[in-house]
C-alpha cells in the first residue's frame, strides 16, 4: 500500500484537498468522478509536473513526492498519449528503456515480451503516425512499462476510442497489469472502467474524495 | 548548475548584453526630456499600432486566399503565393518604399502614409502567418462548420475570433514590435510624425553625442514592448495537421488583391531593373568585386542562419520554463545603431572579427522575431511530448536528440533560413561593424549613393538569389540535422 | 549523409577562407608599413576615388593603404571618439564643416602645414584653419528635370509655388549633411526668425525628409518629386554616365551654400608621415582630378576640371563667408527645426 499525504493544492477557483488517499501495492486503484471534479489535477500532482508544498506520498520506503519527476520512476499514459510521431512503435517503447537506463538486451528482451502480450507484432516497425487509436493506444501503455516503472499512472487512456475497441482494450490492459503485477491509477470518469478493471475505487468530487472502497 | 540552466543564462545574457554594456559604459547622467520623449513615444506608437492593424486585416484577407491553395497540385501555386507574399522581406526596405511611392502617387504623408508603407512590407508575412494558424488550429472546426452550414460571418464571429483572440494578439504584437523599431520608413513618409523612439535614439548618437540618454530611450522602447507582451495569452494549441476544406473561409479575392499590390506595388521596382539593364556593362570593370561580395553576402547569410538556427536549437534545448518563455515572448533588442556600437567598442574589429561579430548582432536583432514568428507555438505543441519523455525518466539531452531535433530541426531550419534571407538584404549592421564593403547589399547602399540607383536595383537582383540560395542552404542543414538526429 | 555534411562544410570553409583572405589582401604581406584611411563608403567603395588613389600612393609609397568604411559622417565621428587609437586610423577623410567643431572638441588632431595652393577663391577661406583641409567641394543646389516645370524656380520662395506643392525632395537635416546645408542656406539668407518663418512654410511643398542624400535624389530620378536638393555637379553625373542631358541644376539669386569635405589626421596615427603624403597626393593634380571625376564634386585646385564636363558647369553665386559653426550652434537649430517639423500636421 503506497500513501499519499497532505495533497492540498489551491487554484484560486478551486481547490485539491485530499489529505490521505491509499494506493493499492497491487491491481488498480481508480480515481473517478465527473467532469471538473480535479481528477486530471490530482495527476498531475502525483507526476509531479505540478506541485503542491507538504505533499508526501510515500512508496516502498520512499517519498516519490520529494523526488524529481524523471527520479519517481513512473510510467504514465496521459489522455492524448503522446506518442512520439516520428519514431516507430518499437522506437518509443525502445525510448523509455533508454532513458532508465537499461540494458539494451534486457530492453528487447521486454520489448519482445510486451509485444506479445499486447499483440503489437503487426505494427511494431510502423512510425506512430499511422497508426491506428487502440494500436496508438498499446504502444503508450508498452512505452509506460518498458522503463520499469514502481507504478503505472493512465489517463482516461479509452476516451479516444470506440465502444467495440474500449472493451478489448480494458481486456488487454487488464492482462497485462495482472501479469506484470504492477500498481495502477487509473483515472476515469467512465463506470465502464471502474466496473472492469477496478480493486479499489476513489471518488472524487470538488477536489475532495467523497468516497473510498476495496472491490475486489 | 545544470546544462539547461547554463545555457539559458548564457541565452539571456547574449540578448541583454548591449543593453548591459552599453548602460556601464556611458554612465547614466541624464535623462531625456519628457516633452521630447512623450511626442517621440506617441509617435513611435500610433504608426505602429496602425501599423499593425492594417497589415492583420490586409493580411488576414490574403491568408482566406492562399488557403484556397491546399493540397495536390495547388501546393505549389501555393508556395509560389507564399514567395510573392514574401518577397517585400527579401530587399531592402528602400526599394520597396520607393516601388510603393511610385504606386501611391500622390502619397499621404503622416501616420498614414507610414501605415499604408509597413502594411504593405508586412501583410504578406501576416497573410502567409496567419495561413498557418487557420490550418492548423482551426482547420477541422472551419470543415465541420461548413458541414452543418453556418455561414462565413457566422464562423467569423463564434468560432474564428474567440478561438484565434490570442494567436491574433501574438500576431499583431509581432508586427507592432517590428514597426515600433522602425527608421527609415518613418523618416521618409512620416511627415511631422516622423519622429520616433528609433530616430530619437539616432538622433541623440549623431547630432548630441549623447549615448546616456540614447541607451535609456532603448531602454524604454525595449521596456514598453516587453511590458505589452505580458498581457499576451498563450495562443491556441494546433490540431492534428491534415488537409482541411476550408471553404468556409476562402475567398480568391484576398489572392487578387496580393496580385494586385504586387503587381503595381512593384511595377516601380521591376521598371527599375529595366532601366539599370542599360547601364549593366558598368559591371563589367566590377566583376572581381561583384564576385566577391557575392561569395560575402552568402558567408554572412549562411553565418547568419547557421548563428539563428544554433539559438533556435538553443532555446528548444531549454524550453519549457515559464520566465524563461516570458522574456523570449516580450524581449525587444535595442535599435540597430545601439546594438552594433556594443558590439563595435568590444574587442577587436580586425581581419575575421566582423564576421562573427555582424551574425552575432544581426541574430541578436533578429532572434526575438522569429521567436514571435511561430518558433514560440512550435515549440508549445510539442510540449506534451517533452513533459511525457521526462516523466518516463529521460534526460534534457536525450529528449532535445530524440525527441526534438527530429520534430523542429526542419521548421528551426526554415526561421533560420528567413533570418538569412534578411541578413542578405541588410547593409545597417554590416556598415557599421564591417571595414569595407563585404556584401552586396553594401555595395547596392554604396551605389545608392553614388548615384547610381538603377545599377543597384538590378544589384538588388542579385540580393534576392543570394537570399533564395542562403534560404535553401539553410534548408538543406536542417533535413541532413533532422536525419542524422534519429 | 556524412559525405554530404563534409562536402558542404568543405565547401563553407573553403568560401570564407578565400574571402578572409581577400579582405586580408590590403593587409601588409611583408613587413610593409599599412597607412589606414577612415573614410565614408562612397569615398571608399568601388565607384569612389579610394580605389584609385590607394593605386596611384602604394605605386611608390613602399607602403599599403588600407580603407576602414565608416557609414556617414556623423557615425565616422562616432566612432573616432569611441574606439579612438584602437580604431588605428592614420587618416580621417570625409567630414563636412557642421562636423568639424565636434571633431574639434572630441579629438585631438596634427597641425597640417598647406601651403602654395592655387585653390579656388570659394576655398580659400575653408584653407585657412590648421587642421583640416578640404579636398573637394560642392556647391549645394535644387536639381531638377528640363522642361518639367512651367517655372522653375530662381529663388528661395519660389519654391513656395503651387506646381511645387509636395513635388521638392530634401534631406532630413538630422541625418544628412545636404538638409543640414538646406535649413544653414534657408538661415542665412533669411535671418534665423524669418528663416524658420520660411521652413515652416515650405514643410507643405516638400515631397518628404529623406534619411539621407541618395534615398531623397532616388525620389527625385524615380519621378516622386520634380526637385532635390543636390549638387551643381549632379547633372554631370547624368551627362557623362548615362548620356542624358535632362538634368538641370537651378542657380538661386540668394546665393548657394557651399559644402566642403575636409580630411584631418588624428594625433593618434601611426604612420603620420604617410598620412601627410597621402593628403599631399589628394591634392594633387592627379589625385584632385580623380576625386572630382568619382564624387562628382570639385576640385579645390584650379586647372583641374579644364577640359572636363565639369569645366562647363556655370558659376553659381555662393553664400561666401565660410565659418566654422559651433557645434552648439548647429544643435540648438537642429532642436529648433525639430520644433518646427514636429508642428507639420501631416
Amino acid at each position: 500500500m503506497s500513501l499519499v499525504e497532505n495533497l492540498f493544492r489551491n487554484y484560486g477557483d478551486f481547490k485539491i484537498d485530499i489529505p490521505s488517499w491509499e494506493i493499492l501495492d497491487e491491481g488498480v486503484t481508480v480515481l473517478s468522478g465527473p467532469s471538473g471534479s480535479g481528477k486530471t489535477s490530482v495527476f498531475r500532482l502525483l507526476i509531479g509536473i505540478e506541485t503542491a508544498p507538504d505533499f508526501r506520498w510515500m512508496f516502498k520506503d520512499h517519498d516519490l513526492a520529494k523526488m524529481a519527476v524523471p527520479q519517481r520512476r513512473l510510467g504514465v499514459v496521459f489522455q492524448t498519449l503522446d506518442l512520439f510521431p516520428h519514431m516507430t512503435a518499437e522506437e518509443n517503447i525502445l525510448f523509455a528503456a533508454k532513458a532508465r537506463e537499461i540494458p539494451p538486451e534486457q530492453s528487447f528482451e521486454r520489448l519482445q515480451e510486451l509485444t506479445k502480450v499486447l499483440q503489437m507484432t503487426s505494427f511494431l516497425n510502423r512510425p506512430t503516425s499511422v497508426l491506428s487509436g487502440g494500436e496508438k493506444q498499446r504502444v503508450a501503455i508498452a512505452r509506460a512499462l518498458s522503463g520499469d516503472p514502481r507504478i503505472l499512472l493512465l489517463d482516461e487512456p479509452f476516451s479516444a476510442l470506440d465502444q467495440e475497441l474500449r472493451q478489448e482494450s480494458r481486456a488487454l490492459i487488464k492482462s497485462v497489469i495482472e501479469k506484470e503485477k504492477i500498481p495502477t491509477v487509473l483515472v476515469t470518469h467512465d463506470p465502464a472502467d471502474v466496473e472492469a478493471l477496478a480493486n479499489k475505487v476513489s471518488i472524487l468530487r470538488n477536489g475532495s474524495i467523497v468516497e473510498d472502497r476495496r472491490i475486489r | 548548475m545544470s546544462p539547461r540552466n547554463l545555457m539559458r543564462s548564457a541565452l539571456l545574457v547574449y540578448l541583454v548584453f548591449p543593453f548591459l554594456f552599453l548602460l556601464s559604459h556611458f554612465h547614466i547622467t541624464n535623462w531625456p526630456e519628457w516633452r521630447e520623449l512623450l511626442w517621440a513615444f506617441k509617435n513611435s506608437f500610433l504608426q505602429a499600432f496602425f501599423s499593425a492593424v492594417f497589415s492583420l486585416l490586409l493580411g488576414t484577407w490574403v491568408a482566406f486566399g492562399l488557403i484556397s491553395f491546399t493540397g495536390g497540385f495547388r501546393r505549389h501555386y501555393r508556395m509560389i503565393l507564399e514567395i510573392l507574399c514574401l518577397l517585400p522581406n527579401f530587399l531592402p526596405p528602400l526599394f520597396t518604399l520607393l516601388s510603393i511611392l511610385n504606386f501611391i502617387d500622390p502619397f499621404p504623408m503622416g501616420i498614414a502614409g507610414i501605415t499604408i508603407a509597413h502594411t504593405i512590407l508586412n501583410f504578406g508575412l501576416v497573410a502567409v502567418m496567419m495561413a498557418n494558424i487557420i490550418e492548423n488550429k482551426i482547420g477541422s472546426l472551419a470543415e465541420l462548420a461548413y458541414i452543418e452550414g453556418s455561414t462565413r460571418w457566422q464562423f467569423l464571429r463564434k468560432a474564428f475570433w474567440p478561438l484565434l483572440k490570442n494567436d491574433i494578439f501574438l500576431l499583431t504584437l509581432f508586427i507592432f514590435a517590428v514597426c515600433f523599431g522602425s527608421f527609415a520608413i518613418p523618416l521618409i513618409v512620416g511627415g511631422g510624425k516622423g519622429t520616433t523612439m528609433e530616430v530619437l535614439i539616432y538622433e541623440k548618437i549623431r547630432l548630441s553625442s549623447n549615448w546616456s540618454e540614447a541607451v535609456v530611450l532603448a531602454v524604454i522602447q525595449s521596456a514598453f514592448i516587453f511590458a505589452v507582451s505580458f498581457f499576451a495569452k498563450r495562443g491556441g494549441a494546433a490540431g492534428p495537421s491534415r488537409v482541411v476544406n476550408l471553404r468556409i473561409l476562402r475567398s480568391f479575392s484576398g489572392i487578387g488583391a496580393l496580385l494586385l499590390i504586387m503587381a503595381f506595388g512593384f511595377l516601380g521596382y521591376v521598371q527599375g531593373v529595366v532601366e539599370g539593364f542599360h547601364q549593366i556593362s558598368a559591371f563589367y570593370e566590377l566583376q572581381s568585386p561583384l564576385l566577391w561580395n557575392f561569395l560575402g553576402s552568402l558567408v554572412m547569410g549562411i553565418l547568419v542562419g547557421l548563428l539563428a538556427y544554433g539559438s533556435l536549437l538553443v532555446i528548444a534545448y531549454c524550453w519549457p520554463k515559464a520566465w524563461f518563455e516570458k522574456f523570449l515572448s516580450g524581449y525587444m533588442a535595442p535599435s540597430t545603431a545601439l546594438c552594433c556600437f556594443a558590439f563595435l567598442i568590444v574587442g577587436t574589429n580586425e581581419s575575421f572579427w566582423p564576421f562573427i561579430k555582424i551574425p552575432l548582432a544581426f541574430n541578436l536583432l533578429c532572434l526575438a522575431s522569429l521567436h514571435r514568428m511561430g518558433w514560440d507555438g512550435v515549440l508549445r505543441s510539442l510540449e506534451g511530448q517533452i513533459t511525457i519523455a521526462r516523466i518516463l525518466g529521460a534526460n534534457s539531452t536525450q529528449i532535445f536528440k530524440e525527441v526534438l531535433m527530429p520534430q523542429i530541426s526542419k521548421r528551426a531550419a526554415l526561421f533560420a533560413g528567413v533570418a538569412a534571407v534578411w541578413a542578405c538584404g541588410d547593409y545597417s549592421v554590416s556598415r557599421i561593424l564591417a571595414h569595407r564593403d563585404v556584401t552586396l547589399a553594401m555595395m547596392t547602399e554604396t551605389l545608392m549613393s553614388g548615384y547610381r540607383l538603377g545599377l543597384a536595383t538590378v544589384l538588388s537582383l542579385s540580393l534576392v538569389a543570394c537570399g533564395v540560395i542562403c534560404f535553401f542552404v539553410m534548408v538543406g542543414v536542417g533535413n541532413v540535422f533532422s536525419r542524422k538526429s534519429i | 549523409m556524412k559525405h554530404f555534411i563534409l562536402f558542404v562544410t568543405v565547401v563553407f570553409v573553403g568560401l570564407f577562407l578565400a574571402l578572409l583572405n581577400k579582405n586580408d589582401e590590403t593587409k601588409p604581406q611583408e613587413v610593409k608599413p599599412t597607412l589606414r584611411v577612415f573614410g565614408y563608403s562612397s569615398f571608399t567603395g568601388q565607384w569612389g576615388p579610394g580605389p584609385g588613389l590607394k593605386e596611384l600612393f602604394e605605386k611608390d609609397c613602399e607602403c599599403q593603404v588600407q580603407y576602414i568604411e565608416g557609414s556617414d559622417s556623423g557615425i565616422l565621428l562616432q566612432r573616432l571618439k569611441i574606439e579612438g587609437d584602437s580604431l588605428g586610423a592614420d587618416l580621417v577623410v570625409g567630414l563636412d564643416q557642421f562636423d568639424l567643431q565636434k571633431a574639434l572638441s572630441e579629438q585631438k588632431w596634427r597641425e597640417l602645414n598647406i601651403s602654395g595652393l592655387d585653390a579656388y577663391d570659394e576655398v580659400k577661406p575653408a584653407l585657412q584653419n590648421s587642421y583640416f583641409v578640404p579636398f573637394d567641394w560642392g556647391v549645394i543646389a535644387f536639381v531638377a528635370r528640363k522642361g518639367e516645370l512651367n517655372q522653375p524656380p530662381r529663388s528661395l520662395d519660389d519654391l513656395m509655388e503651387p506646381e511645387l506643392k509636395r513635388k521638392i525632395a530634401i534631406e532630413d537635416p538630422r541625418t544628412s549633411s545636404p538638409g543640414m546645408q538646406f535649413l544653414y542656406w534657408v538661415v542665412r539668407a533669411k535671418g534665423e526668425d524669418e528663416g524658420f518663418k520660411f521652413i515652416q512654410k515650405i514643410m507643405d511643398q516638400v515631397h518628404s525628409y529623406s534619411p539621407t542624400w541618395s534615398a531623397a535624389y532616388g525620389l527625385f530620378t524615380k519621378k516622386q518629386a520634380k526637385l532635390a536638393l543636390s549638387y551643381v555637379t549632379s547633372p554631370v553625373y547624368h551627362q557623362v554616365e548615362e548620356k542624358n542631358n535632362d538634368y538641370v541644376a537651378l542657380e538661386f539669386k540668394e546665393g548657394h551654400p557651399i559644402q566642403y569635405e575636409f580630411m584631418g589626421i588624428p594625433d593618434f596615427c601611426k604612420n603620420c608621415e604617410l598620412a601627410e603624403r597621402f593628403v599631399n597626393l589628394m591634392l594633387s593634380d592627379q589625385g584632385q582630378k580623380l576625386i572630382m571625376q568619382k564624387n562628382y564634386m570639385f576640385p579645390i585646385i584650379k586647372n583641374v576640371k579644364e577640359g572636363t564636363p565639369f569645366a562647363d558647369i556655370p558659376q553659381f553665386k555662393t553664400l561666401g563667408d565660410f565659418q566654422i559653426p559651433p557645434a552648439q550652434e548647429v544643435e540648438r537649430l537642429l532642436k529648433k527645426w525639430s520644433e518646427v517639423r514636429r508642428g507639420d500636421g501631416t
